[in-house]
């Protein structure tokens, strides 16, 4: 889950609720994914983490990139110079999901926002399993506003559950559907959409 | 806010009612003048095809060049014998296997008596592109703060011109597109960098006036832009300077001293283009060249030429020609360069192909990608003009001098700000 460097970029503007962190375009690699699971330090002595999950990845453009793209072919040299000189930024929105502390996972919004240019890391496979070995970061996910609530949470699972060894895969998948099935008890048109992005796809005959 | 049909009036000092008028004449005005336009090309189009025989032209420029007449400031084939026949047309020639391409453009904030302080600043920006190679372009950039009293002020203590600091960038652009070049030689010489041939561009014409009567130390100008010339020179690097909007009508001048009776050459009738006055080498070339064609060569006479040539020597001449960059639509722009760019046949080609490739990088907006990227690495921001006069005054306060302020600035900001209305409570 985790290779190399783990970095997906710095805190540009946070809140309890969720940050947004950026990083140069030419810094993107499979650390950014929607769903992915990733953790901030919110005090100075580390021992405070935010945990939050990637909801979405934005790159802005300006009139030169519009022109760029016009051109027949883009050039190389221009595309390097793009990505590398003029600094396109990449914002990646995170949602908070719980918060680590003194090593123990809470499922509830952390109690301070990460301080700007912070790092942001992925989570370890570890890690993640240890968060979501309890479900209840899913009724914030459900919850949350301005993000596509059950595409998010559905990213977020599939993410997950790769991060247990693969016996263990099917388990997570169907506690964490059980879960979801008692907090949309209410909802079953919702319910059905969710399971369905989660479920395991058919095989090709 | 007085809103009314969505348009905020109480901020509004132009009386559009007393202007519509005036702009619907100007229409009609503007709609009478394009037809006698046609006309004057067809006739200017017509005299261009006609301009085929290179030596009858050297006749007609040698009976400008050695009488009376002096009026005379149109164009003239380039030096023999890299001469060209006036209506010819180049075809788009290959690109170079490789080529570096460096670009140099720049900005300034003017010296202002109502400021914090007095000083101006020229921020460069330059940009080499290393042609043929998948290799990340290098950015550079130099600000300059000048805060002088000698450098701020002409020898009658007056604060200097904003014409002055202009041609103080100018200079500052072509002594950085030497420095460039020189180490780019240096290094291939070296051997640490692969060989390539080096082009410079320039954002303007080459061919520059300094005018003792507008600039400060004009003299000292030119010379310096002389030095960085000729360090460009023996870097070996081919120097371009790229004209965009191009209002020149030298080659039209020299259609009209091609079509005039011998007997009527005299300074009177080459104080206009006759028959076809107003056209402009770009109307006429937009007509001619398809896209990525380029013109013949020519050289401007002018006084100032003729300086560069005798103070210099005959390669330091400028000459120029033209290209159509457009590609669904004629887009044509000038390129200046010394003669020791224009007397070698390959090297032009290699220019005229990179140009044009450099200009298709941006697909709709047909300028060099090199000039765009060093105008945005020059270009100086309003926020940072801020900045900066922020950073001047906590400096000044450090060194326990207070800003000075204008009340006259004060006062029109006062007035030009928006106004704000009175809220119950608060």
């Amino acid at each position: 889950m985790t290779q190399g460097s783990d970095v997906v970029g710095r805190v540009l503007r946070a809140s309890t609720s969720g940050f947004d962190c950026g990083t140069r375009s030419s810094s993107i690699n499979g650390n950014q994914n929607f769903g992915a699971f990733v953790t901030v330090p919110i005090t100075d002595d580390q021992n405070q983490h935010a945990v939050g999950l990637i909801y979405a990845i934005r790159i802005d453009d300006d009139p030169l990139a519009r022109e760029l793209v016009m051109a027949a072919n883009v050039d190389n040299n221009a595309l390097l110079d793009h990505r590398e000189n003029r600094m396109v930024p990449v914002e990646i929105c995170v949602i908070n999901v719980g918060y680590a502390q003194n090593g123990a996972y809470y499922y509830n919004l952390p109690p301070r926002p990460p301080m700007s240019l912070i790092e942001v890391r992925l989570m370890t496979s570890n890690e993640v399993c240890r968060f979501t070995e309890q479900t209840d970061f899913i009724r914030l996910v459900l919850n949350a506003r301005d993000v596509k609530p059950d595409e998010l949470l559905a990213a977020a699972l599939i993410y997950a559950s790769y991060a247990y060894p693969e016996s263990e895969r099917y388990d997570f998948m169907v506690r964490c559907g059980r879960r979801t099935a008692q907090l949309l008890s209410h909802d079953l048109k919702r319910l059905s959409h969710i399971l369905s992005l989660i479920s395991p796809p058919e095989p090709i005959s | 806010m007085n809103l009314l049909f969505g348009v905020n009036f109480q901020t509004m000092t132009l009386e559009f009612v007393k202007v519509v008028d005036q702009v619907e004449r100007m229409g009609r005005y503007l709609g009478h003048r394009a037809q006698t336009m046609v006309d004057k090309l067809d006739i200017a189009l017509d005299w261009f095809t006609a301009a085929d025989d290179l030596g009858a032209v050297w006749e007609r420029i040698n009976v400008v060049r050695n009488s009376s007449v002096s009026g005379y400031r149109g164009a003239a084939p380039a030096p023999q014998p890299h001469d060209e026949v006036v209506s010819g047309v180049g075809t788009l020639p290959l690109t170079p296997k490789t080529a570096v391409i460096v670009a140099v453009d720049g900005s300034q904030i003017y010296p202002d008596p109502h400021g914090s302080a007095l000083f101006y600043l020229i921020n460069l920006g330059s940009l080499t592109y290393f042609y043929g190679r998948d290799r990340l372009p290098e950015p550079y950039t130099q600000p300059e703060l000048i805060f002088i009293e000698d450098l701020l002020e002409d020898q009658d203590g007056r604060l200097i011109n904003s014409q002055t600091v202009n041609t103080r960038r100018t200079i500052a652009e072509v002594q950085l597109l030497a420095k460039r070049a020189w180490a780019l030689d240096q290094t291939m010489q070296a051997g640490t960098e692969e060989n390539a041939p080096i082009f410079t561009i320039h954002d303007g014409n080459l061919l520059k006036f300094f005018n003792p009567t507008e600039l400060v130390d004009a003299w000292q100008l030119e010379t310096d832009y002389f030095r960085a010339l000729q360090k460009l020179h023996e870097s070996n690097a081919f120097a371009a300077g790229y004209i965009d909007r191009t209002s020149s009508s030298s080659v039209i001048s020299l259609l009209h001293l091609l079509n005039l009776q011998p007997d009527e050459i005299n300074d009177a009738n080459l104080k206009t283009n006759g028959q076809i006055e107003g056209i402009s080498d770009a109307q006429l070339f937009a007509a001619v060249l398809q896209p990525g064609e380029r013109s013949a060569v020519f050289a401007q006479s002018s006084p100032q030429n003729k300086d560069y040539k005798d103070k210099y020597g005959a390669e330091y001449e400028i000459a120029f020609f033209y290209i159509n960059v457009g590609d669904t639509r004629p887009h044509i722009v000038r390129i200046e360069i010394p003669m020791w760019v224009g007397r070698h046949k390959p090297v032009m080609d290699h220019l005229h192909a990179l140009l044009v490739a450099q200009c298709a990088i941006q697909g709709r907006e047909r300028y060099p990608y090199v000039l765009t990227r060093a105008d945005e690495l020059a270009y100086i921001k309003q926020t940072e003009r801020q900045q900066l006069d922020e950073l001047i005054r906590i400096e000044l306060r450090r060194q326990q001098i207070t800003p000075e302020r204008s009340t006259k600035l004060e006062s029109k900001g006062m007035a030009r700000s928006s106004r704000r209305r009175y809220l119950l409570g608060t």
